[in-house]
């Protein structure tokens, strides 16, 4: 037989079970997260008559009374139906916290109050990137993501997206948000260390991974100078787990500075400023050894750092769940890393969801959509914390599906979810580590801009 | 690698366009959903893990590579992932296995001569039917099939000629495997 012939039978047979699914791309798309620009813009013109007056009340009312069509879960509609605004969380610094939503654009929202009354402090486009807070201070920045050359009717656009930053600061504790001066490269990333300190990971569309450029501030983004190439090593495969490909800085108490640089199976550093870069070698646990590692960034307390590694068997008898967080820990600032502390079974699981928040060296959060170790599938999400640095960890189950946490102590904190038969967005707040979590109430201040 | 347009298309959708990452899910959808309706054989089933696929996708876009050109092996490997796991749980294994097959008791001369080709498939360890599924029915090249087991393209090929000689005992199938 040859083999033509039994790829001929090999692919009948498995299509003799075939049933479609027509129109499962749109159902597909429609639930994921996030705005959906095209399609809501498509949709306006249709309103009309009826339709348009109520809308117009609709949007009266949304000026007069924006909590009102929270509560209704009222929106403005696009092709689906009511659709909530998107939503990240964006920063959490003393009382406040931050969060972003999103229609057709980014309104930057504040709350001092635990998540019970927001304010509407700014409106950006482009696509979010990031916030990031220190006291009195603050930053947030979008990339800009617009292709141009696009031909009227549609079609192929002749140009990439510009890649450009969208860089705001605040010097008042988020009351009010300045521009700041847009470099003139593209921008992936953007880590500050302090209110002036911070750096760009810069890598233009054409390029992609792999040349990556790094340039620094220290003036609080006023401006900016070229530092050097990032360490050009790319994976040869794809890595789930933990890993990024972001640039961090810490600065332990004796005020030297390291740099940290994740490709995607490994974890370079730098202690000139980012001008070289050395792979760090860690010593692997006895239960994961030969494993594929996917390193995470470092966080610090002085001294004090924790740093999450996931180790994958690509050869194990089931590469989707055979897999292992560790938490290195450092007591010179990341001089030296040892002491590898397994996270509870299950949280690492290949290709699916995880998250990890830390707050200091010794408070650690983990979230799971599904828990899963070896052959014992435990289908509900779950968060475990740790306030010793990882040697003892509790597990809450049944949590609401937790896409990212942040902490602003040990007992208060928020994060958002996916939550609805469609995955919304959502925000949760905690008071008491991350073992109950309530939903908070957002007003769609967005809705006013469209 | 792929062209200028697609690395561009995956660059953004890396970024976090949405528009950029439903251009490059679209396509997708369709090959997932044949893979995982093949791994479970039921269709709401599939259709979960085509969503779970797409969900995680935009969740974990930061780790697409535009530099190779194509997401399919990173998100053909998280249905896979998805269907493994649906498989494994205790609902799935009552309602599917209540007659537990035993595949390793199947010897190459029950499967080659005596039972029809499909249920030789069904028979077969859930990885080596996903190996033949993305290599002969999706029309993955090895090394994409090596993407999405997570295994080298050379254990591929060697997979594919110890499975391919247990459901046809005289074919060699790694001389034509390119």
């Amino acid at each position: 037989m040859s083999e033509d012939r039994l790829a001929v039978e090999i692919r009948a047979a498995f299509d003799s079970t075939h049933v479609s699914s027509p129109g499962l791309e749109d159902r597909v798309v429609a639930a994921i997260p996030g705005e959906r620009t095209r399609e809501r813009r498509a949709s306006m013109p249709r309103l009309a008559g009826g339709l348009a007056a109520t809308l117009a009340v609709l949007a009266v009312a949304i000026l007069l009374a924006p909590t009102v069509m929270n509560k209704l879960s009222l929106q403005f509609p696009g092709t689906n139906g009511p659709e909530p605004p998107a939503y990240s969380l964006a920063a959490v610094s003393g009382g406040s916290v931050y969060v972003i939503q999103r229609f057709t654009g980014n309104e930057l929202l504040q709350s001092s109050d635990g998540g019970r009354t927001w304010v509407d402090r700014l409106h950006f486009a482009g696509v979010y990137g990031g916030t990031q807070v220190f006291g009195a201070d603050g930053f947030t920045w979008s990339i800009d993501m617009t292709r141009s050359g696009c031909p009227p009717g549609g079609g192929s656009c002749s140009k990439p997206p510009s890649n450009a930053l969208t860089l705001y600061g605040t010097k008042d504790g988020g009351a009010t948000w300045a521009a700041l001066p847009a470099p003139s490269f593209p921008v992936e990333d953007v880590f500050f260390l302090d209110p002036s300190r911070g750096w760009v990971v810069s890598s233009s569309p054409e390029t992609g991974l792999g040349s990556e450029v790094l340039y620094q501030t220290g003036d609080g983004g006023m401006t900016w100078s070229r530092v050097a190439a990032l360490p050009s090593a790319v994976p040869m495969g794809y890595v789930f787990g933990t890993g990024n490909y972001r640039v961090t800085f810490s600065s332990p108490a004796d005020g030297s500075l390291s740099g940290w640089f994740v490709g995607a199976t490994q974890l370079y550093t730098s202690t000139d400023n980012g001008h070289s870069w050395h792979a760090i070698v860690l010593s692997v646990p006895q239960a994961v050894a030969g494993w594929t590692s996917t390193p995470s960034q470092p966080a610090f307390s002085g001294s004090e750092g924790v740093l999450p590694i996931a180790y994958h068997d690509p050869k194990g008898p089931d590469n989707a769940t055979a897999n292992h967080i560790y938490l290195y820990v450092s007591h010179d600032g990341g001089a030296t890393w040892g002491d590898p502390r397994p996270a509870p079974a299950g949280f690492a699981p290949v290709g699916d969801i995880l998250s990890i928040s830390i707050l200091d060296s010794r408070h650690i959060w983990l979230d799971s959509m599904s828990l899963t170790a070896g052959d014992n599938v435990q289908a509900s999400p779950a968060v475990a914390r740790t306030s010793d640095g990882g040697l003892t960890w509790s597990v809450v189950k049944n949590t609401p599906r937790i896409l990212q946490m942040t902490f602003g102590d040990a007992a208060h904190g928020y994060a958002e979810d996916i939550t609805g038969p469609t995955n919304t967005n959502g925000i949760l707040v905690t008071s008491d580590g991350g073992a109950t979590w309530q939903r908070v109430t957002m007003p769609v201040f967005a809705a006013r801009r469209n | 690698m792929g062209s200028v347009d697609e690395v561009s298309l995956l660059n953004r959708a890396r970024q976090g366009d949405r528009q950029a990452f439903e251009e490059i899910l679209r396509p997708l959808v369709q090959p997932a959903y044949r893979l995982a309706l093949a791994m479970l054989h039921e269709r709401e089933a599939a259709e979960d893990a085509v969503q779970e696929m797409a969900l995680k996708g935009w969740r974990h876009r930061g780790r697409i590579r535009p530099e190779l050109g194509t997401v399919r092996p990173w998100f053909l490997s998280i249905v896979a992932n998805e269907c493994r796991m649906a498989r494994r749980g205790r609902w799935w294994s009552v309602l599917r296995f209540a007659e537990p097959l035993d595949h390793h008791a199947l010897g190459e001369t029950d499967i080659a001569s005596g039972v029809d080709l499909r249920q030789a498939l069904d028979r077969l360890p859930y990885q080596d039917r996903l190996l033949l599924h993305l290599y002969f029915v999706l029309d993955l090249p090895a090394v994409e099939v090596a993407q999405v087991l997570g295994i080298s393209a050379g254990a591929v090929k060697s997979r594919l000629h110890r499975v391919t000689r247990r459901l046809r005992p005289g074919l060699n199938t790694v001389e034509v495997i390119p």
